[in-house]
C-alpha cells in the first residue's frame, strides 16, 4: 500500500472521530448520544443478553447452551456454503468493489495501479470488520467470558474477510466471463446446473442415511435425539469432506483455548490469504462498474437525505386515476403520493395479493378443523398471527411514515409556501397518502387475520370467533382516525423544532443517530397515550350511560365505541387544523 | 500533449464515442462541445484513464495510457463536473494527500502558493462540510494543480460558480495554457469556450462533426459568414439534437 493511501486512511479515521466528538458539543447530539448509549447498554447488553457487571451473562462459561457446539460448527459451515454459493448466483453488482465519489475523482486518474486500488479497498474495510466483530462479541456478552471473547472477535474477522473477498473474487471472475463474451443467461444456466448438481449430492446424502425417527404424528418420540441425527448426517458419507474447507474458515470462532485458536487460525488464514491473492491478482477492469455503483450509492444517500427510503424508479408509474385540474387541493397531494407508492401497478399487485389471501382465509373459515389437511391450518395460524403482528406494528409505523412524508415535504418548504393554499390543506395533503395506504393495508390485514383466527377460535371455543370479529370491526372503524392522530404530534414537533428533526438524520449511523431515532420513537408512544386517554375516558362515560338504558353487550359496545371513534376523529380534525397553523407560521430562517 | 486516434467506447451495442481522433498540443485549449448524451464525459474519462476505451489509442505526454498508465497519469489532472472531496480531510490535508499521490517534492511551498493563489489560506484547516460549493471547486482545482500536470481535463468547470469565481477560473485556465499545459474543456457555456479556447471539437452522438480553430470552424461551417458565433455554428451542426 502506498504511503498516500495509508495517509488517506489514517487521516480520515482520525478526523472522522474528532468531527463526531466535536458534534457532541451541541446539546442535541450530546443528549441523543446519551440516550443511544443507554439504549445499547440497558436493552442489548443488560436485558436482551443478560449482561451486566454482576452475575454471569447468558452465554458465559458454565451457562447451559441451547445448541450443541458441534451443531453450531456444522450449521455455520453450511450457512457459509450457502452464502458463498449465492455470491456466484446472485452477485451484488458487476464488480462488487465500490469506491466513494471522492475516491473515484482522486484515485482513478492518479498514478496508482489497479492492484493497489483493490488492496486499498480491502484494507479500508478492515476497520469496519473489526467493529462488526467486536459489536457481535459485545452483544452476545462474550467480553465477560475472559480471553474467549478475543477468539470470537478473531473468528468473526476471519469469516467476514473471507466472505467479502470471496464475493469480490466471484464478481471479478464473472466479469471476466462477461468480457470473454459469456452473457448473463448462459452464466445463470451454468451455475444453475452447478447448483442442481449440489442439490443432487445433498439428496444422495440424504437417501444414503438410515431412516430418521418421526418428529411429528403418531410415531413421534417424546424427545427425538436431534444431536444424534445431526451427528449422523455430519459424520457419514461425503458431508464431512465437503464441509471441511468451510469448517476450517469457521473453526477459529469456536475455539475455547489459545492453543485451539492458534491451530485453527492457521488453515483459516491460509484460505484468507489465498482469497486475497485471488482478488488482487485478478486485474479486472472494475472502474466502470465502480463508477456506476458509486453513483447509485450517492443517489441512495441523496434519497435518504430527502427522507426517501428507496431510490426513485426510472420508469414512469401510471396514476390510479386522472387528476382533474380543479377540486379539493389535498386530493392532488394524495394522487402524487399514490404514484410514489407505485401507482396502478403496485396498487393492482397488492390488491391481487390480498384477494388471494382472503380467498384462502375464506376457505379456512368455511371448513374449520375438518376437511382440509393439517398443514393448511398450521399455515393459516402463521398467516393469521403475521397479519395481527402487521396490524400491531402498523399502529406506530403508519403514523411514522406519514410524519416522514411531511418532513420530506419540508425540504421543499420554500415551494410549498408559495402555493395558494391554507396550511391545513398542506398538512392534510402531505399526510393523506401514507395514511390512506396504511389504513388500507391495516384493513386488509385485519380482515384476513379475523377470518382466519375466528374460524380457528370457534373450533376451540364456540362463540369466541364472534368476539374476534366484533373487536376487529370496531378496530377497523377507529383505525383511520387513530392513524391521523398518531401522526399529529411528531409532525408538529418537526414543524416546531425543524433543527432537531432533519430528514438526513433519520438514517444516520452512530450512537447519536440511534438516540435521535429513540427520542422520536418515545415521542410517538407518548403521543399515542396522550391521544388515547380522552378516547378511553369518553368511551367509558358512554359505556356507563349506555348501561342505564341498553341491556345487550353489543349495544353498549356500539355506544362506547361510537363515542370513542367520534372523539378520536375530533382529535384528528383539531390536530390537522393545528398543523395547518404551524405550517402558516413556519419560519424557514429557523431551519 | 493529448493525442487520440480512433477512440471508441461501446456500452454493449451502444457506441458512446466512435472513432474519435484529435490532438491538443502544449499551450492549446480545446473546447469539447456537444448536446447532452453526445459522449463528452465518456471521452474525458477515457482520455484521463478512468475507464478503458474499447478501441483506439490515447497518448498523454508521450505515454500510451494503455501500456504506461502510471506514467501517463503522472502527467495529467482531471477535474470532474462536481467537486468531490473526502468528508474527513481538511483543505490542507487534501493537498498533502494529493501531493503524496503524485510524489510532489516541494509540497510545502507548492501548497502555500496554491492556497494563496486560490484564496484558500484561511480555509486551510476546514473540512469540506464547512465550505461553499465554489470553495470546494477551488480545493479540487488546487489538488489538480499541485503536481504541475502537463495535461488538464475539465468537465463543466464553471457549473454553479458565481461570476467572480467564473472569472478567476477562466484566468487560471488561460494562465496554465500560457505555461504550456495542454487543456481539454467540456462545457455547455459556448461563450466561455469562445473566450478561453484556441480550438473547438463538436461531438454529435459520439462522432466528431467539427474540429479546428474557431476561425477554421467558421470557415468550414459558416457558409461564408465569418461573423457567426460558436453558438450559431453549434446549432447549425447539431440541429435537432440541441436542447435534448
Amino acid at each position: 500500500m502506498t504511503p498516500a493511501l495509508r495517509y488517506l486512511l489514517a487521516t480520515s479515521l482520525r478526523n472522522g472521530i474528532i468531527a463526531r466528538l466535536k458534534r457532541l458539543r451541541q446539546p442535541k447530539y450530546f443528549f441523543a448520544a446519551l440516550v443511544g448509549a443507554a439504549y445499547f447498554y440497558f436493552y442489548f447488553y443488560r436485558f436482551l443478553f443478560g449482561g451486566g457487571l454482576g452475575g454471569p451473562g447468558r452465554n458465559a462459561p458454565g451457562t447451559p447452551v441451547l445448541v450443541d457446539a458441534s451443531w453450531q460448527a456444522i450449521g455455520a459451515a453450511t450457512l457459509l456454503v450457502a452464502m458463498l454459493v449465492f455470491a456466484w448466483i446472485l452477485p451484488g453488482s458487476r464488480a462488487a468493489i465500490t469506491f466513494t465519489e471522492a475516491e473515484i475523482a482522486f484515485l482513478f486518474p492518479a498514478p496508482i495501479s489497479r492492484r493497489m486500488l483493490v488492496t486499498h479497498k480491502l484494507l479500508k474495510s478492515q476497520l469496519g470488520f473489526l467493529i462488526i466483530a467486536s459489536v457481535m462479541t459485545f452483544l452476545t456478552g462474550r467480553f465477560r467470558a475472559g480471553t474467549e471473547a478475543w477468539f470470537r472477535v478473531g473468528g468473526w474477522w476471519v469469516i467476514l474477510n473471507t466472505l467479502s473477498m470471496h464475493r469480490i473474487g466471484a464478481s471479478f471472475a464473472l466479469q471476466r466471463l462477461r468480457e470473454r463474451g459469456m452473457a448473463d443467461p448462459k452464466r445463470r444456466i451454468l451455475f444453475g446446473t452447478a447448483l442442481a448438481g449440489l442439490i443432487a449430492v445433498v439428496v444422495m446424502i440424504w437417501k444414503s442415511l438410515p431412516p430418521l425417527p418421526a418428529l411429528i404424528g403418531a410415531g413421534a418420540q417424546a424427545g427425538p435425539d436431534l444431536n444424534g441425527i445431526i451427528g449422523q448426517i455430519a459424520h457419514s458419507g461425503p458431508v464431512p469432506y465437503l464441509l471441511t474447507p468451510f469448517r476450517w474458515i469457521t473453526a477459529p470462532y469456536f475455539a475455547h483455548h489459545l492453543d485451539g485458536f492458534v491451530s485453527t487460525l492457521v488453515p483459516a488464514l491460509a484460505i484468507m490469504v489465498l482469497h486475497f491473492l485471488w482478488v488482487v491478482r485478478a486485474d479486472i477492469a472494475f472502474e466502470e462498474a465502480s463508477i456506476v455503483a458509486s453513483q447509485k450509492r450517492a443517489a441512495a444517500v441523496d434519497a435518504q437525505r430527502r427522507g426517501e427510503f428507496r431510490l426513485r424508479s426510472k420508469k414512469a408509474r401510471r396514476p390510479l386515476w386522472r387528476l382533474r385540474p380543479t377540486g379539493f387541493a389535498p386530493t392532488g397531494f394524495l394522487w402524487k403520493s399514490l404514484i410514489k407508492f407505485g401507482g396502478k401497478r403496485a396498487g393492482g399487485l397488492w390488491a391481487i395479493f390480498f384477494f388471494m389471501l382472503s380467498i384462502g382465509a375464506q376457505c379456512i373459515h368455511q371448513f374449520p378443523g375438518q376437511r382440509l389437511p393439517n398443514w393448511a391450518y398450521v399455515v393459516a395460524g402463521i398467516v393469521g398471527v403475521g397479519c395481527y403482528a402487521t396490524v400491531l406494528i402498523s399502529f406506530v409505523m403508519v403514523g411514522q411514515s406519514a410524519t416522514a412524508q411531511l418532513r420530506q415535504g419540508m425540504t421543499a418548504m420554500d415551494l410549498l409556501k408559495t402555493y395558494p393554499l391554507p396550511g391545513w390543506q398542506l398538512a392534510l395533503g402531505e399526510l393523506s397518502g401514507p395514511l390512506l395506504i396504511g389504513s388500507l393495508l391495516q384493513w386488509a390485514s385485519l380482515g384476513i387475520a379475523a377470518l382466519l383466527t375466528s374460524a380457528l377460535a370457534n373450533a376451540i371455543t364456540p362463540g369466541a370467533g364472534n368476539v374476534i370479529g366484533l373487536v376487529a370491526s370496531g378496530l377497523a372503524i377507529v383505525l383511520p382516525a387513530f392513524n391521523i392522530s398518531m401522526s399529529i404530534l411528531p409532525s408538529a414537533a418537526a414543524l416546531l423544532f425543524p433543527a432537531w428533526f432533519k430528514p438526513d438524520e433519520a438514517g444516520g449511523r452512530g450512537l447519536e443517530a440511534t438516540g435521535i431515532r429513540l427520542v422520536v420513537g418515545i415521542a410517538q408512544l407518548a403521543a399515542m397515550v396522550a391521544m388515547l386517554l380522552p378516547v378511553a375516558f369518553f368511551g367509558a362515560c358512554g359505556w356507563v350511560l349506555a348501561d342505564m338504558w341498553v341491556t345487550s353487550l353489543l349495544g353498549k359496545a356500539l355506544v362506547a365505541g361510537g363515542i370513542g371513534a367520534f372523539v378520536l376523529a375530533l382529535e384528528a380534525a383539531l390536530g390537522v387544523a393545528w398543523l395547518g397553523k404551524l405550517y402558516d407560521r413556519y419560519d424557514m430562517a429557523n431551519t | 500533449m493529448i493525442a487520440t486516434d480512433g477512440l471508441t467506447k461501446l456500452y454493449g451495442d451502444f457506441a458512446a464515442v466512435r472513432d474519435l481522433s484529435f490532438a491538443v498540443r502544449p499551450g492549446e485549449v480545446m473546447g469539447l462541445v456537444g448536446p447532452n448524451g453526445a459522449g463528452k464525459t465518456t471521452t474525458l474519462r477515457c482520455l484521463a484513464g478512468i475507464i478503458p476505451p474499447t478501441q483506439g489509442t490515447v497518448i498523454i505526454a508521450n505515454h500510451d495510457i494503455a501500456f504506461e498508465p502510471l506514467a501517463a497519469k503522472q502527467e495529467l489532472a482531471y477535474f470532474p463536473d462536481e467537486p468531490r472531496l473526502f468528508d474527513y480531510l481538511t483543505v490542507r490535508q487534501h493537498l498533502e494527500f494529493t501531493a503524496r499521490l503524485y510524489q510532489v517534492k516541494d509540497v510545502q511551498s507548492r501548497m502555500d502558493e496554491l492556497l494563496d493563489l486560490l484564496e484558500l489560506t484561511d480555509k486551510a484547516d476546514q473540512l469540506p462540510g464547512e465550505l461553499s460549493r465554489g470553495m470546494k471547486q477551488k480545493v479540487a482545482i488546487a489538488c489538480g494543480f499541485i503536481h504541475r500536470p502537463q495535461v488538464m481535463f475539465f468537465d463543466e468547470p464553471l457549473t454553479g460558480l458565481d461570476p467572480l469565481a467564473i472569472r478567476r477560473t477562466k484566468d487560471l485556465i488561460s494562465q496554465q495554457a500560457a505555461q504550456g499545459v495542454a487543456i481539454l474543456i467540456s462545457s455547455h457555456l459556448l461563450h466561455l469556450l469562445e473566450e478561453v479556447c484556441t480550438h473547438v471539437l463538436i461531438l454529435k452522438r459520439g462522432v466528431k462533426v467539427a474540429h479546428g480553430t474557431l476561425a477554421q470552424i467558421r470557415l468550414d461551417h459558416g457558409n461564408g459568414d465569418a461573423d457567426l458565433s460558436l453558438e450559431q455554428i453549434f446549432i447549425r451542426l447539431v440541429g435537432e439534437d440541441a436542447g435534448k
